[in-house]
């Protein structure tokens, strides 16, 4: 009998928004913002990646963040609105940290959101 | 049904950046999916959507040639194009015409491909994104999503400039510019090098027409461009690529690792160039895939076709190899 391999563990706390995106709430009361593993299998090995303008608000949506994989690029907005309060600069640098680490080393910002309860009521399943 | 736009010889920004005002009408649902083809009556120089402008292309160049720089909405690299390339885009519905991404340039391309047998080209693609007769490219393709259509759009090379391509770039050293031609040279040709006759823009689109629909992957009938697409391409479009803001991207920070330089050539084929600061010279590694075929150790002093590549297996060899084999490679 065959089984699927796992993907990496999300760890505790990380919930699932939306088809791509994964959020974990911070002491501070900010969310901490990643791709989701299937995410970036569907979009293959990263390129490039481009984050949000930290200090600047966007509303849900709004193309904040551009992808690159196999020559394609792809915009992916936040998903609630809300204010950039951090970024990695490491996943600029190195694009691959999302493939190799979702969860982890390749979180992609930090966002707070402007109606706090926004990401509890848009997320889905804990994963 | 799709529509075809064919825009014919046109200026270098409609060619590239009027599909983006269509793809905003094709997102509101106000026209049908549709199919773009063009040539552009002049040179320019088209920039990936992730590219920084400071860092790929030369200052001298630029001044001297004073061709258009038009960063697109689409990935990939560096490109010179000019009347001697043609060009298709589609622009389509998420769904409709495909989800986006790789899926999409493999089943589309199979358009160019047969279009470009049918006159006579052997092409065929190379995973992900290019047209190739042998090892050799002769068509680069690219795909983005914009204004939440997906636009691909591609080009095929009826003659390569190979002189242009390599001068554009940024380089360090004339040569490493030499190594990096002598590179295009090998791996990427052309309609008329590979065929020697070139078919008329007109008779290639044709074709591309009918292998869609021969391929049953798109019926595209022919069509104009509404009004409301030419008001926003003149009031949006043209203004956003004459912003410096949206061409002159910052180049994003480096790991202190990365090379100085790092360039496909095409497909598996790349140069890697690496700067010595105690030295003031230049490691350079020419790659096929995770491969290196070629080093060589460019000196200060190094000047004109007076260089030589490294020894195979020498110490200095040995030593391109690792930094590559730790920090790049194309495969």
């Amino acid at each position: 009998m065959s089984s699927a391999p796992l993907g990496p563990s999300p760890g505790s706390g990380v919930c699932a928004i939306g088809p791509d995106l994964w959020y974990r709430e911070e002491a501070d009361g900010t969310f901490v913002v990643g791709l989701t593993d299937s995410a970036q299998r569907r979009a293959g090995p990263l390129a490039h990646y481009r984050g949000p303008e930290v200090g600047r608000s966007y509303r849900a949506g709004e193309a904040a963040i551009s992808l690159e994989s196999e020559k394609w690029v792809g915009h992916l907005g936040l998903p609630v609105d809300g204010t950039v309060v951090g970024a990695n600069a490491e996943v600029e640098r190195d694009p691959g940290l999302v493939n190799h680490d979702p969860y982890g080393a390749g979180w992609l910002y930090r966002l707070r959101p402007r109606d706090p309860g926004a990401f509890a009521a848009g997320s889905g399943t804990s994963r | 049904m799709w529509r075809h736009l064919d825009l014919g010889r046109c200026e270098p920004l409609r060619a590239q950046a009027f599909a983006e005002s269509v793809a905003e009408s094709v997102a509101a649902g106000e026209v049908p999916n549709t199919l773009l083809t063009a040539q552009p009556a002049a040179p320019y120089i088209s920039l990936g959507f992730h590219q920084s402008f400071a860092e790929e292309l030369d200052e001298g160049f630029l001044a001297r040639r004073r061709v258009p720089v038009i960063r697109r909405v689409e990935g990939g690299g560096t490109t010179w194009l000019d009347s001697d390339q043609w060009f298709y885009q589609f622009v389509y519905r998420d769904e409709e015409g495909g989800r986006g991404g790789a899926d999409d340039l493999v089943r589309l391309l199979a358009a160019p491909v047969r279009a470009a047998r049918e006159l006579g080209l052997p092409a065929e693609l190379r995973p992900p994104s290019d047209l190739v007769v042998g090892p050799r490219k002769v068509s680069g393709n690219a795909g983005g999503d914009w204004a939440d259509a997906h636009v691909l759009v591609g080009g095929m090379l009826g003659c390569a400039d190979h002189r242009a391509m390599s001068d554009l770039l940024r380089l360090p050293h004339p040569a490493i510019r030499r190594i990096v031609r002598t590179e295009m040279e090998r791996w990427v040709s052309s309609w008329e090098a590979e065929a020697g006759e070139i078919p008329t823009y007109g008779a290639w689109r044709d074709r591309l027409v009918g292998a869609l629909r021969a391929l049953g992957l798109v019926d595209a009938r022919p069509g104009r461009p509404a009004a409301t697409e030419e008001k926003r391409f003149r009031a949006e479009t043209v203004p956003r690529h004459e912003d410096p803001a949206w061409r002159e991207i910052p180049p994003v920070p480096r790991r202190p690792d990365a090379p100085d330089r790092r360039l496909r050539i095409a497909g598996p084929h790349g140069v890697v160039v690496w700067s010595d600061p105690a030295t003031g010279g230049f490691d350079v590694a020419v790659v096929d895939g995770s491969a290196l075929r070629e080093a060589y150790r460019i000196e200060p002093g190094t000047v004109g076709e007076r260089f030589e590549p490294l020894e195979v297996g020498s110490r200095a060899f040995v030593s391109v190899g690792e930094r590559l084999r730790t920090s790049a490679r194309f495969d």
